[in-house]
């Protein structure tokens, strides 16, 4: 059964950035920068003001960021690493 | 700021000071009139907040086609007000004089015209940060009323 965080960070993405796909298609292994989805430094900063909104987590530099925006996958993994030190 | 959601004021770790009142735009950021869009800030909370001012007069240069015998500020030139604001706010918070720049517009909405002669303020408060990107919600008010509202986002790139 799909992760359900996975599947709320997925409807996060495109609702944030206004994506014109469906969820459900985007591959949560590719990366979300350059290829895979292609999102931009703009798009990064929606995502972590999103995430923060949503979640409380937040996403301080660059370096933090490149590991959690590597994939959708391992953004859930950041977050639920975070949601359990809480 | 513009919407209640977006409004989770936080402060922003990294950037601080005292407040500062600036008097003159033109010692911390390039633009030169016409496309000065602040007479003076009022910086708040360095990196975070702060109010710009600018007094429009119908016989501005940007003015005279927008519209001819009927000059109304143009959008545009509210989120440059908006924008140039925040960009002192960010960098008085380095201490350091340098360039706004632009990166995006979102969300704006133009609520009242500006007829000038006119006295806007711009009310900036950072949002969001990532990097060297700073997301920016603004209004500009006129007579008491939010002419416009929206947010931006710039990085502020000391020289």
């Amino acid at each position: 059964m799909a992760d359900p965080l996975v599947a709320e960070l997925k409807n996060l993405i495109v609702t944030r950035l206004k994506l014109e796909v469906a969820p459900d298609s985007i591959d949560a292994a590719a990366p979300l920068f350059g290829e895979g989805l292609g999102l931009d430094s703009i798009d990064a900063l929606e995502l972590v003001v999103g995430i923060e909104k949503q979640f409380g987590i937040r996403i301080a530099d660059a370096e933090m960021g490149k590991k959690a925006f590597a994939s959708v996958n391992a953004l859930a993994e950041f977050i639920g690493e975070k949601q359990g030190r809480k | 700021m513009p919407e209640p959601e977006e409004n989770a004021a936080h402060n922003l770790p990294g950037l601080e000071g005292e407040p500062v009142h600036i008097a003159n735009p033109v010692e911390w950021i390039p633009h030169r009139p016409p496309i000065l869009a602040v007479d003076s800030v009022d910086v708040s909370r360095p990196g975070q907040a702060g109010t710009g001012r600018r007094r429009f007069m119908p016989e501005e240069p940007w003015l005279a086609g927008h519209f001819p015998g009927r000059p109304i500020v143009p959008g545009v030139a509210l989120i440059e007000g908006i924008a140039q604001t925040a960009a002192i706010v960010l960098l008085s918070a380095l201490g350091k004089k340098g360039e706004g720049v632009l990166a995006d517009v979102s969300r704006f909405r133009f609520k009242s015209p500006v007829i000038p002669p006119a006295d806007v303020t711009f009310e900036v408060e950072v949002i969001g940060r990532f990097g060297n990107l700073h997301k920016v919600a603004g209004k500009a008010l006129c007579g008491g009323a939010v002419a416009a509202e929206g947010e931006v986002v710039l990085s502020a790139d000391p020289r």
